[in-house]
């Protein structure tokens, strides 16, 4: 047994070995020799003030001064980023999220109630309420809906945030479908094809599931519902609950009262999401310019996540059509002068795909790719904005969905009157 | 409480003040409340696992140095692997069981299904049997019993090492217990520091590439080639950043008290062949598979090649094992005890070898990468799903999973670190300027605040450790 005796200890005790010594036999006995804290307390209050930690803690009360001078700036950068800069005036009339994913429990109230069978939300990425070159009085596409639909005997309210996943579509519709009050008559959802790249619910979303009861229920109900015959997006589902408990506990725990008590007290800590989204903006443009990557370059599908999104699109449709709730698709429109990131053969595929879905499903469906002509579109970074049209696109997309699904709207309305 | 949380420098902010002004003869029970406090944050539960695992073997200790009787202590070492099994390994020798007894026609049904023996794990529980069991053999072999079970349960519990180590020796700690030290400003300074460097490795670096590398061996995600090498290179960096980053903050902790732990990490990813990376990986588990799995097993016999390979072997395979219930960990630490016995690297590196320096880094990183695939999969099948992927370049060089910038930030990041990790391998000095510079004041209080603005802004909430669920 002597055998299993180490041959080389680990520094000992106060040894002087070991890169981290840092502390002098001289300085070691001082302090050993010294009976009142009060005394070891002064020497330390003295040796700081003399050293780096000193220049360590100015700096960083500096940057502290500065986040306070900037937070204003910091905080239009992020609403520029998530181009709720761009969103229509509020005439009185909520007739959207208009923390675009970030507060939407804010918003939830604010939801027509359901239970007059005559609701109708509508769910889609940034062209929806973002208006290029938006003038005083511009109206976007929900706030318009809302007029049209309402002569028609409709109530219209949007769920719409920057880059939407068709996951972050399904837990919204998932969540409407939690109370009576926002159980949804019609849901329109308008596709766009590169968002079929991403997953995940960002971390606003993550945050609204946690608060909202029944709906992690639900969501964990419908992945085991279609565990076989979506197994991709079901995992997924899975995951995502999984990361939002975790989360959740962090959040509502002693920590995340901590984490509170401190941003009040330190503003970068209060400022750290603006700040992260505007670092992480810099280091996109930073991306941008050293692969002189522009709005136009080919972004080819990621075949995984292209089959999870397309799943997730069909449980959509499967848990909107068990609960009775009318479904009506429509491919966004497209920029025709502005140089798109697709790969044309497949976004010939995408589209061909979304009608064989809604034909086989007996859903609604609309191809409203050119309807918004040249003129009507804006421009972005380096060259015609291929995404984001003026307030005439968006009049014109309204008017689109009105008179291409009017027998849809009116059926709902009838509905209620009968 | 995780060690990158706010509440975590509170905690060690208000137990530094304590021990500051206590008496110096209140510091080790002061410093244990304190433990068990950290432990219970966890699970109060396992307070009394842990209690109750301290005492039997403080006591067993106490008769093991009065009488060196090897019936008592393999009863020592029994009682703390069967917690251990118990704990950890239970539903997985059940739900094998099962399987097994199917082949020869046995209804599983008959039993209770393999999921009714899983049980909760307790946090820290492989960390603490070792240390059990070390302190067992180490008193059988010669050295002092601790006296009272006050020091035995600090040695254990002292929460910078409690959930994921080091692991530490009795004789390493027990001066340090004994005669508690004074805080001190350099020792404080030193250890925030420390913990600083920890944090940034987690905050910043692990975490950044988590989602990307729990995208790629997600349960039922289909990765290509490009999603499988760089899932697997990220995961290397995640772990290492993740634990190393751990240790750090853990050794910055006990050294602002006025501890000094032996270090856990020394560049891993510039080792030249298995041997080193070995001595520079995981250090304080290594050592300890070696002196008390190793040793005792390839000097059981006259010396032999072929015996103390397999014993290598085994002990690789215990290692991974340890690491968790499942096969894939088995099948990792036996893929780096063959690689142990094949391509140990350069006996003396200094000495003319058959193959140049880089040669030797260059493979040891593949295989060590290669054995994260391994690790981080789910099961077997899985990892050699991802394996067939890697062989047969499966979708060309178009991810399915990750987008590009995630293969970019993956790279960057990888870039970084191997390319540091060679330069220490390559001996490169830092040149003159750049340590004069860094030697300024302002030059380190800059890259501090740097680092903890970073880490504030970046800060995802604070995952947990990896080497937790170990």
């Amino acid at each position: 047994m002597q055998s299993l005796k180490k041959q080389e200890k680990v520094p000992q005790a106060h040894s002087d070995s070991g890169r981290l010594t840092l502390v002098t036999p001289e300085e070691t006995n001082n302090l050993r020799t010294s009976t009142s804290a009060i005394s070891a307390f002064r020497r330390i209050l003295s040796r700081i003030s003399s050293s780096a930690i000193c220049l360590y803690l100015s700096l960083f009360v500096a940057i502290n001064l500065l986040v306070v001078r900037y937070e204003h700036e910091i905080s239009q950068e992020r609403a520029h980023n998530l181009m709720t800069d761009t969103l229509s005036e509020s005439n009185g009339t909520t007739t959207f999220d208009r923390s675009v994913g970030e507060a939407t429990q804010e918003y939830w109230g604010l939801i027509p109630d359901g239970r007059s069978g005559r609701l109708a939300i509508l769910l889609g990425m940034s062209q929806t309420y973002s208006i290029n070159d938006r003038q005083n009085g511009d109206l976007a596409l929900p706030d318009l809906l809302h007029e049209n639909l309402g002569k028609i005997g409709v109530e219209s309210f949007g769920l719409l945030a920057p880059n939407l996943a068709n996951e972050e579509a399904l837990f919204l519709f998932l969540a409407t479908l939690t109370n009576p009050k926002t159980k949804p008559k019609a849901l329109i959802f308008g596709a766009c094809f590169d968002k079929f790249r991403n997953v995940d619910l960002r971390p606003g979303y993550q945050r609204f599931m946690s608060s909202l009861p029944g709906t992690s229920a639900l969501w964990s109900e419908v992945s085991a519902r279609y565990r076989t015959s979506h197994p991709e997006a079901t995992s997924k589902m899975v995951r995502t609950l999984q990361e939002i408990q975790t989360a959740t506990i962090e959040d509502e725990g002693f920590e995340g009262r901590v984490r509170d008590a401190v941003s009040r007290v330190i503003p970068i800590v209060r400022a750290r999401k603006q700040l992260q989204g505007d670092a992480l903006n810099k280091l996109y443009e930073l991306r941008n310019r050293v692969f002189r990557i522009k709005t136009s370059s080919k972004r080819p599908m990621l075949a995984s996540r292209y089959l999870m999104n397309k799943q997730f699109v069909e449980i959509l449709i499967a848990e909107a059509q068990r609960n009775g709730v009318k479904l009506i698709f429509y491919v966004n429109p497209l920029n025709p002068q502005g140089e798109n990131p697709y790969v044309a053969e497949e976004y010939e595929e995408f589209k061909q795909w979304m009608a064989n879905v809604a034909s086989s499903s007996g859903i609604s469906f609309a191809n409203f790719e050119s309807i918004v002509p040249a003129a009507d579109w804006g421009m972005w970074l380096d060259g015609p904005d291929f995404k984001h049209f003026k307030a005439a696109g968006h009049r014109i997309l309204s008017e689109a969905i009105t008179k291409r699904f009017e027998d849809d709207f009116r059926e709902i309305a009838e509905g209620v009157q009968k | 409480m995780s060690f990158a949380s706010y509440s975590y420098l509170i905690f060690l902010a208000l137990t530094l003040s304590l021990y500051s002004i206590v008496k110096p003869s209140m510091r080790r029970p002061l410093l244990l409340i304190f433990s068990y406090g950290f432990y219970a944050t966890w699970n109060s539960v396992f307070c009394i696992l842990l209690g109750a695992s301290s005492i039997v073997n403080w006591g067993l200790g106490r008769v093991l140095q009065n009488r060196k009787n090897v019936f008592v202590l393999w009863g020592g070492i029994l009682v703390n692997l069967l917690a251990l099994a118990y704990f950890k390994y239970l539903a997985f020798l059940t739900a094998n069981f099962l399987s097994f007894i199917g082949i020869f026609g046995f209804e599983s049904s008959l039993f209770l299904s393999a999921s009714k023996w899983s049980v909760m794990l307790p946090l820290g529980i492989s960390f603490f049997t070792f240390e059990g069991i070390s302190y067992l053999v180490d008193v059988y072999a010669g050295d002092d019993a601790a006296n009272s079970p006050v020091d035995y349960a600090l040695y254990v519990a002292f929460w910078p090492h409690l959930l994921a180590g080091p692991i530490l020796r009795f004789t390493d700690m027990s001066g340090q217990i004994l005669r508690p030290a004074d805080i001190s400003f350099e020792g404080i300074s030193a250890g925030w520091k420390r913990i600083l460097i920890g944090l940034f490795k987690k905050v910043i670096l692990a975490d950044t590439v988590a989602p990307f590398v729990e995208s790629v061996f997600a349960n039922g995600a289909s990765p290509n080639f490009v999603d499988v090498v760089a899932g697997t290179i990220a995961f290397g960096l995640q772990i290492y950043f993740d634990f190393s980053g751990y240790s750090d903050i853990a050794i910055g902790s006990s050294r602002a008290f006025g501890f000094r732990f032996p270090e856990n990490f020394n560049w891993p990813y510039a080792a030249l062949g298995m041997q080193q990376f070995w001595s520079k990986w995981h250090m304080t588990l290594s050592q300890w598979i070696k002196d008390y799995v190793f040793g005792p097993l390839a000097f059981a016999k006259p010396k032999s090649y072929l015996w103390i390979g397999v014993s290598l072997l085994v002990s690789m395979a215990l290692c991974g094992l340890w690491h968790g219930a499942n096969w894939t960990y088995l099948a990792w630490g036996a893929w780096h005890g063959a690689f142990l016995i094949v391509f140990r690297g350069p006996k003396d590196r200094h000495k003319e070898s058959t193959m140049p320096s880089i040669f030797y880094w260059i493979a040891t990183v593949l295989v060590v990468n290669s054995g994260w695939l391994i690790f981080r999969s789910d099961s077997l099948s899985h990892a050699f799903d991802f394996s067939m992927a890697v062989l047969t370049i499966k979708g060309g060089l178009r991810p399915a999973i990750l987008r590009e910038n995630a293969v970019a930030v993956i790279s960057a990041i990888a870039v970084a670190t191997y390319s540091v990790n060679f330069l220490k391998m390559a001996n490169w000095k830092t040149p003159a300027w750049f340590s004069t510079f860094m030697n300024q004041p302002v030059a380190r209080a800059l890259v501090y605040v740097a680092a903890t603005c970073a880490m504030i802004i970046f800060d995802r909430e604070a995952a947990s450790f990896v080497y937790f669920q170990f």
